[in-house]
């Protein structure tokens, strides 16, 4: 039996999740700050169901589980970048709704 | 070539135009406005919009008026009158801070302080008093500031919304604001105010009747019974920015005043009715 190259396969085996851990802590944390920054410049155009999820991604990546905080992360970014475009169009298209307009 | 271009550019230029102009005062968006609503609701009586949905369904305004024997608010109107009427630690009372001493001046709210050129909802003006006067500022979406409020309306009732926007540029905008608000769809169900108020007012939206436009700050502060207690008007903005999943703003943030002033000038001519009942 080959010891050092069964502790290598063994440390290799125990890194592996933790650098897929770390992975997902770095994709969570870019694509979190995106979407932070997208909900921002929804300006008063924000949407509760971003906030939501802004919210529950970081909770659950307060509780390490950084695969959950990511697809949430991600979730909000669309929805912030959504709004972004709603927060675009309206500011002409309102006027086309107006009585008499 | 050239030519045709100019052509286009002015073709283009003369079909924005009316559209930019179109209700360019608020004046003649007020008339637009009571014109749509009569013209959608011929039977009712200008003066009922005043009650919201109640002015749209017989159903509902019978069981309403039965209501009004025993208001749910009387007691919060009484402790409003208490409040109002109690001085401060320095002695004065917020009647020292309102024109007539705050008594039958509600009509006149929300204006446009020239001096600080922002727009003043009663509630902020309320506020306003007690801190000049050394108190803290109250919450603002209900309790003590919706008595007082509701006390307030009870001495202006009848009279007629009279809001004024005066010849200065930033009054203007903030009116302008407060339109675009209105008519800006917003949430991830892309409505606007006007979505619901302006298009489909009368219909059904699960159990609530939609009421229009015209009226509709008329009876604030109300008790819903939702709440099961009184709201401010700006509350109830929340309530509905909310309903179609957009972020409230705070209450009496710049936005909400703004939007109170397009929405209150609306009703100018129309009485103050406040406060009433809602579901
Ligand atoms: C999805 C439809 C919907 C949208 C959009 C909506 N509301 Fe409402 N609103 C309601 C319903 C339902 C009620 C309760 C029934 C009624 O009184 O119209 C209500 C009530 C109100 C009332 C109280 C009327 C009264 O007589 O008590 C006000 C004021 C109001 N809305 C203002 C607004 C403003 C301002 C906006 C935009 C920020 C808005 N609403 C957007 C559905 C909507």
């Amino acid at each position: 039996m080959n010891k050092p190259l069964l502790t290598v396969g063994l440390t290799l085996s125990l890194l592996v999740p933790l650098c897929a851990q770390a992975g997902a802590k770095e994709d969570f944390q870019k694509i979190y700050s995106d979407a932070k920054s997208a909900q921002k410049d929804a300006g008063d155009f924000k949407w509760t169901t971003t906030s939501s999820r802004l919210k529950a991604a970081e909770s659950a990546a307060e509780s390490g589980d950084y695969d959950k905080a990511k697809t949430l992360a991600a979730e909000a970014l669309k929805l912030a970048q959504e709004s972004v475009d709603q927060r675009k169009t309206q500011a002409e298209a309102w006027r086309k709704a107006v009585i008499g307009g | 070539m050239l030519k045709a271009k100019i052509i286009l550019v002015a073709m283009g230029v003369a079909l924005l135009a009316p559209q930019v102009l179109a209700g360019a005062t608020p004046e003649e968006d007020r008339k637009e406005t009571v014109e749509y609503f009569k013209q959608m609701f011929p039977e009712v009586p200008l003066k009922d919009f005043v009650n919201g949905q109640y002015a749209l369904n017989e159903d509902r305004r019978a069981q309403w008026q039965s209501l009004q024997d025993f208001p749910p608010y009387e007691f919060a109107v009484a402790e409003g009158k208490e409040m109002f009427e109690a001085p401060f630690a320095n002695g004065k009372t917020y009647g020292s801070c309102f024109e007539n001493g705050g008594i039958g001046v509600r009509q006149n709210y929300p204006y446009f302080d020239e001096g600080t050129k922002q727009v003043i909802t009663l509630e902020l003006a309320i506020n306003q008093c007690r801190e000049a006067n050394g108190e803290k500022p109250l919450k603002y979406k209900k309790g003590d500031i919706a008595s007082i409020s509701a006390y307030m309306a009870t001495t202006s009732e009848g009279e007629a919304f009279d809001i004024k926007v005066p010849d200065d540029p930033k009054a203007l905008a903030a009116y302008e604001d407060g339109k675009q608000f209105y008519y800006s769809r917003r949430g991830q169900l892309n409505f606007s105010c006007a979505s619901c108020h302006v298009q489909n007012p009368g219909k059904w939206i699960r159990a609530d009747l939609l009421s229009p436009t015209l009226g509709q700050p008329s009876s604030f502060p109300v008790h819903r019974s939702k709440w099961g207690e009184l709201g401010t008007l700006h509350r109830r903005f929340a309530g509905c920015n909310k309903n179609v999943r957009a972020e409230p703003l705070p209450a009496q943030s710049e936005e909400y005043r703004n939007l109170e002033y397009f929405l209150t000038y609306m009703s100018n001519g129309l009485p103050v009715v406040g406060p009433s009942t809602r579901p």
